[in-house]
Parts: C-alpha cells; structure tokens; sequence
C-alpha cells in the first residue's frame, strides 16, 4: 500500500539519515555507549566530548555560547524549566506572566498551572495577522511583571513574530523574555548573542533530529537565573539532572550543523514549493490563507476552504498526511484554539489544514497535492447545501 | 473507515438536485451548520406512487455522506411509508460506523423522514 505524500513536517520531522548513522555510533558496545559524566576512563570522557561538540553545534545555529546550551528531553521540558524555573526563580519580585492565547499547549498549560498556584497571567489576543506585536506587551507590562513567554514561529499556522522589539521592551522593563523556539530551528536564521532573549526553548525532531531531545537557551550575561523542576546529581549546570542520553544530543548536534550548514539553500527551495503549491490551487475560490503573508516561515502553508467540512476534507484528502484546524472526532468538534484566535468561526476553523513542506518534499509531491487539493474541495463544494446557501446568501446557522 | 463507507464517500450514488421539473418532488433537510453538519434530500415521486428516483445535498463528515447516499439508493423504488419506516443504523451496519459517528445515521434518518413526511 502507498504511504500519504508527507505535508505535515511542521508535526514533526523523519529523522536525516545522516543524524541516524551518528547516532547509531553511541549505542552499542563498539561505540561511544559510555557515561558523559563518567571522567575517570575514556569511555566517559570519549561520550563527553561528543555531548559537548553537540552542544557547540547547537550552539553555534542559534548564535549563542555553548555554556548556555542546556540538554532537555524537547521543547515542552524545555518551555516548562525556563516558565516554572524562572517564574520561582523570581517569585519575590512579582507573580504576573504576560503570554498569548496562540502559543503551543506547552506554554499555555504551564502559565495555566501557574495561574493555579497564585501567579497572574495576561494572555494577549493575537492580531489579524496572527502575530503578537511589541506594543501589546508593553501596554500589558505591569510593575509586578516577572516574564512574558512569546513564541517566535507560530506552529499551527507558521507566523513569524518580532522577538527583537518583544525583547527590547521588556529590558527597558526589566523583566526576563522567554521564546518557545521549538519551529524556529532551520527555519529561521537567529544570532541569540545580539537578540535580547534571556531563555529560548529548541527542539531536535522539528530539525530532522531524533524525538526525545531537545535544549534550552539559557543567557549567562544579563544572567537567566531559574530554578531547576529535575534535581539529582546537579548534571547541565544544576539546571537538569540526569544522564545525558549522548546519541539523543548527538543527533541533535549533527541535526543543527546540517540545518546550519544548509538553510541558506533548503529555505529558498522549501519557499518555491510553497509557492509552486500555492499556484496550482489558487483557481479555488473562497480559500482563506490563515496569518501574514510574508512574515511566515517558508514551509507553513495554513488555508481555510469556504463552504467544505473539515471532517470530509481531511478524509478525502487521505493520501496526504496533513494536520487540520480541528480536533474532530464527533459531531461537535473543537476547532483549532490558533484559528478561533484569529477570528476564524468555528466552520471555517474547522475546514482549515495546515500544508508542511520539509527537506524531502518534491515538486512531484506538490503537484499530485495540489491537483488532489483541487479535485477534493470542488466534488465536496458540489456536494455541500452550505456552498450553494453561501451563493444564494442562505444563513444555514438557523436551520434546524 | 471501511472499504464500503469510502466508495460510497468517495462516488456518492445520487449526489445533486433535480432540475425544476413537472414531477412532485417530496424535500426535506436536518441538521445545520450549528450542528456540524446538514442533509437535504430530494424524492421524485412516480406515477405508481412510489420514488421514481432521488437527490441528495450534505455538508458533513464522511461518515454523513457515505450514509445519505446509500439512502439515496435504497430509497428508490420505495414508498413515501417505507421511507419513514426506514432505521438507517441498521441500513448503514455495513459501515461499521464508530459509536461516535452514530449522529451520521440518525441526522440522515431525520433528513428523510422531512423529506417523507408529505402525504402520499
């Protein structure tokens, strides 16, 4: 049987098989299997050395010092150390949190956990375009403002916000600026030695990297202090205890040089076929692109398609492996949180896909996408009374 | 989903309206958009008092589709009566409908028992 044509690589990415061979070097008895933290033979240090040439690989993608570089078991560790750690951390100077209503579960759980134990969270709304904007932080700054938690790329529909003036603001204010960068990794260049970000959250599987890795920015000057959630045995700094899982960290060292090494070329590829996609469906009238235009990573492709169930698009486009604005399982779905965010109602949200496009995606793949896309959503507008109503300006929502 | 419930989602047998035409046309609908989804269905009445032939219109899941059209298809050759009598959870046991999908039969019936209920 066929396997889907894969569109959903912002979900997650399959690992490069150049990340794989090293990783398989770190396993087994004729390789680097030993204890990093082991410093009295050389298997130990032998695994040392690779952990730490990863982390100066990760490092060095995201401009920052290796020193600052702290080995989590993905994005969520890493977005709940930085919100918990920083938010304990800085408790006797404030218990107000400033987020947005579209950031990843990770964080809205969190700050919703915090809430929970007596911290005040202001959740801003996004704008039209999907993105936050550094005035609404300033104007939702109070005097007791510990943190704000932004994300940089949005992982639903792919905007792309302003960390830099997000971070100015909250320096002037002197409160401390998270970033969940977990889509931000190869997509988007980022020097975090001039940006002022004091903690930012990676990823290793959204980078061709293996599951169950992933790292913590921690600035060291203006210090990031926070509180550790993990303690035994004060491993990475006292910050996350544990054994280092090496072949976890090498391959998300060997995934961030590849990413570093080749994005200036794989961007501008991924963008064509974005666009080369974006092409071919747009004879489809009434399709909604959900976020900014241009202030987007080059993969994310989000479109809300008028008149067409969500649940029945997703099943007719069954050779594609997608994500959808919804959750839909019943006959009450739950549209996408993003989406409802933006303005969306709750149909419209419903009937909106997010396109991924990766490091192996073909124009082949896209094309066979789009003319399934097209095909799809004309044979169920044909189908649909709430299409022709919308043509005859019908209001179905009071139909019973 | 099963192979039976994909072919009928994928080529739905009576999909569309008639056009305005002399015959009687029995109609009705259920569900709306608040709901998630909406069927409407169409009868031609023959001479013999029985459907001559049928359309449907749905905006629903796949599970909602596949189930208006193979009502669409039993309905033909039947009565107005039969129509009303019809339980479409049996019709559509084939389907092997999740139990969370068994709105979908329950909103077709309703959408058929609308489009039935004219006197005969």
């Amino acid at each position: 049987m066929t396997r889907p044509i894969y569109l959903d690589y912002m979900a997650t990415t399959p690992v490069d098989p150049r990340v794989a061979a090293r990783m398989a070097e770190c396993l087994t008895r004729d390789g680097v299997f030993g204890n990093p933290a082991s410093s009295s033979h050389s298997y130990g240090r032998e695994a040392s050395t690779l952990v730490e040439n990863a982390r100066g690989e990760v490092a060095a993608l995201i401009g920052a010092d290796p020193r600052e570089i702290v080995w989590t078991s993905g994005a969520t560790e890493s977005n709940n150390l930085a919100i918990k750690g920083i938010a304990w951390a800085r408790e006797d100077k404030g218990k107000h949190i400033i987020t947005s209503r579209t950031e990843h579960k990770a964080v809205i759980d969190t700050c919703r956990w915090l809430e929970r134990q007596g911290w005040r969270v202001t959740w801003l709304e996004p704008c039209d375009d999907g993105r936050i904007h550094a005035q609404q932080v300033a104007n939702a700054l109070t005097s007791d403002t510990v943190l704000v938690s932004i994300m940089h790329v949005n992982n639903e529909i792919g905007v792309i916000n302003d960390i830099a003036a997000i971070g100015e603001i909250c320096r002037t204010h002197g409160c401390l600026f998270h970033v969940d960068g977990a889509q931000t990794a190869g997509k988007v260049a980022i020097n975090l030695s001039a940006l002022p970000v004091d903690t930012m959250a990676f990823s290793a599987h959204k980078v061709y990297g293996p599951k169950g890795a992933g790292a913590l920015f921690v600035r060291r000057e203006p210090r990031a202090r926070l509180e550790a959630l993990i303690h035994g045995g004060g491993h990475e700094r006292g910050m996350r205890s544990g054994t280092l899982a090496t072949h976890q960290v090498v391959g998300m060292g060997e995934a961030c040089r590849l990413a570093r090494e080749e994005m200036t070329v794989e961007q501008p590829r991924i963008l064509a076929l974005r666009q080369r996609f974006q092409q071919r469906i747009g004879g489809l009238e009434d399709v909604c692109l959900n976020g900014h235009a241009e202030h987007r990573v080059a993969g994310n492709l989000n479109l809300s398609f008028g008149g067409v169930h969500g649940d029945a698009l997703l099943t007719a486009l069954r050779g594609l492996a997608l994500s959808t604005g919804s959750a839909c399982n019943s006959a009450t779905a739950s549209p996408s949180y993003v989406l409802r965010a933006l303005g969306r109602d709750d149909t419209l949200a419903n009937a909106s896909i997010r396109f991924s496009f990766g490091r192996w995606t073909t124009e082949d793949e896209i094309d066979l996408a789009a003319e399934l896309v097209v095909r799809e959503v004309t044979r169920l507008r044909a189908l649909s009374p709430l299409w022709e109503g919308s043509r005859n300006h019908c209001d179905f929502k009071r139909v019973s | 989903m099963n192979a039976f419930l994909l072919d009928h989602f994928d080529h739905p047998r009576h999909a569309g309206d008639f056009p305005e035409h002399p015959s009687r046309v029995c109609r009705g609908q259920a569900g709306s958009e608040h709901h998630g989804a909406l069927i409407q269905f169409a009868l031609k009445m023959g001479e013999n008092g029985r459907i001559s032939d049928t359309r449907f219109k749905a905006w629903g899941c796949a599970s909602t589709i596949a189930c208006a059209s193979l009502v669409s298809e039993w309905a033909v050759g039947r009565t107005l009566s039969d129509a009303r009598g019809l339980d479409v959870r049996a019709l559509a046991a084939p389907f092997q409908l999740a139990p969370e999908r068994l709105y979908a039969p329950l909103l077709v019936e309703d959408a058929l028992r609308a489009a039935s209920a004219e006197e005969e």
